[in-house]
């Protein structure tokens, strides 16, 4: 039903609208596409592997740990890639399916659309024109998404691809920004993450403005699709790809991966802090909590399993990562 | 509306508990390095914006704050309250 007053119901989205509108896009036209970039510069900033622990990579020089952190940047930035462009998808669901009584949620989400376009462009730009590596994405973050495009409810599509998906991958993505990155790459990771920025605005106030009558409706799915999340978020952080590439065999991989995720503070955060997003927007966690202190690790490790297309590893280096 | 200075207190409280191992040669101030000095790395990120929004209530994506910098090392303790304040004054 077409709302025939073109009205907005919030000022606060009107507002963010217009500053959606206005906002440069600029990123298409940096003079830094025509450089050549520094791969090795972008070799020497990586962060720790999680693979650190594991005998097959302490034994590798230092030249080819920092390859393989490399690697895995780069298919981590392939997994932010695929999720913006199933992004694109998604919001057009939403427009669809968003009350169109007002014109905040329909409109908001259009610039949503326009901006996960934006970013998935510049990153598919940068990864395959610039960097010249191409990875599938994570399989469980390919799942994730079959599911949520089969979802009916808008709100939960939104809170899952913004709140979960998105605001954890550029939370944690832009601690790069820490580490004097590559200057294009940098400059794309924050375009991204100023868009970012008005996302977290409007879902705010999409889950500030659902009634309660609503958000018990919503309860058992959202907490369902919190579960579901999570294990792909974390299943994805596990590089196999990239470390099959260089010969690890992929259960050490996974159990030195989660030791090392555990020893970082990393499960911790998504068992206990993460669902404060859901706790923001009204909903309850406790129950999450206690699924996720119970189920998360095991279900990562099957996720990983299931969705793991067999590959090769190299015999002689996979038994010394198998040792420990 | 808080003041600055209860701002910068909650933005310092919640650096404790976020970062307990900080550079024991910095002082807990506005001048502290949140890099160099409360040693941030990309989960604290994610965990310091969902506890300041529990605290002050408002949207706070504290890699705005990361990105609009040249060198994110020169971000302080105060930049943080600072960008608080800012989103508080903009939602209201």
């Amino acid at each position: 039903m077409l709302n025939p007053n073109l009205s907005f119901a919030s000022v606060e989205i009107e507002k963010l609208l217009g500053d959606a509108a206005c906002a440069p896009w600029t990123i298409a036209q940096d003079p830094l596409w025509d450089q050549p970039i520094d791969i090795e510069r972008m070799k020497r900033g990586g962060t720790a592997s999680l693979l650190r622990e594991i005998p097959g990579f302490a034994a590798l020089g230092v030249p080819q740990q920092n390859d393989v952190i490399y690697r895995e940047g780069l298919y981590h930035l392939h997994n932010l890639m695929a999720g913006e462009h199933l992004g694109v998808f998604l919001a057009a669901q939403i427009i669809r399916d968003c009350p169109h009584d007002s014109l905040d949620c329909a409109y908001f989400t259009s610039t949503v659309l326009a901006d996960e376009r934006n970013h998935m462009l510049a990153l598919r730009r940068y990864l395959h024109e610039k960097v010249g590596v191409v990875f599938s994405p994570n399989p469980a973050l390919a799942r994730i998404f079959d599911e949520l495009m089969r979802e009916t409810s808008y709100e939960v599509k939104l809170f899952v691809a913004q709140l979960c998906l998105e605001w954890t991958a550029v939370s944690l993505i832009s601690s790069i920004q820490f580490k004097n990155p590559e200057p294009l790459l940098r400059n794309i990771l924050a375009a991204i993450i100023r868009d970012e920025g008005r996302h977290l605005r409007f879902n705010r106030w999409v889950f500030a403005h659902l009634s309660n009558a609503r958000i018990t409706e919503l309860q058992p799915r959202m907490e369902e699709m919190f579960f579901e999340t999570t294990v792909a978020i974390v299943a994805s952080f596990l590089a196999i790809p990239v470390w099959q590439e260089y010969g690890f065999a992929p259960d050490a991989c996974r159990h030195y991966a989660l030791r090392d995720l555990h020893a970082r503070g990393a499960m911790r955060y998504f068992v206990r802090i993460l669902p404060k997003q859901l706790e923001r927007c009204r909903f309850r966690s406790d129950r999450l909590i206690r699924l996720l202190e119970t189920e998360l690790v095991q279900r990562v490790i099957v996720a990983n399993l299931e969705l793991q297309p067999p590959g090769a590893a190299n015999p002689l280096i996979a038994s010394s990562g198998t040792t420990g | 509306m808080r003041n600055q200075a209860e701002i910068l207190t909650k933005v310092l409280q919640i650096l404790d508990e976020v970062c307990p191992e900080r550079n024991p040669s910095a002082t807990r101030s506005a001048h502290a390095s949140l890099i160099d000095d409360y040693y941030i790395d990309s989960l604290k990120v994610a965990e310091l914006s969902l506890l300041l929004e529990e605290a002050f209530d408002v949207s706070v994506f504290l890699p705005h704050l990361i990105a609009s910098v040249r060198d994110p090392h020169a971000l302080t303790v105060g930049a943080l309250a600072d960008f608080v304040q800012c989103n508080l004054t903009e939602s209201t």
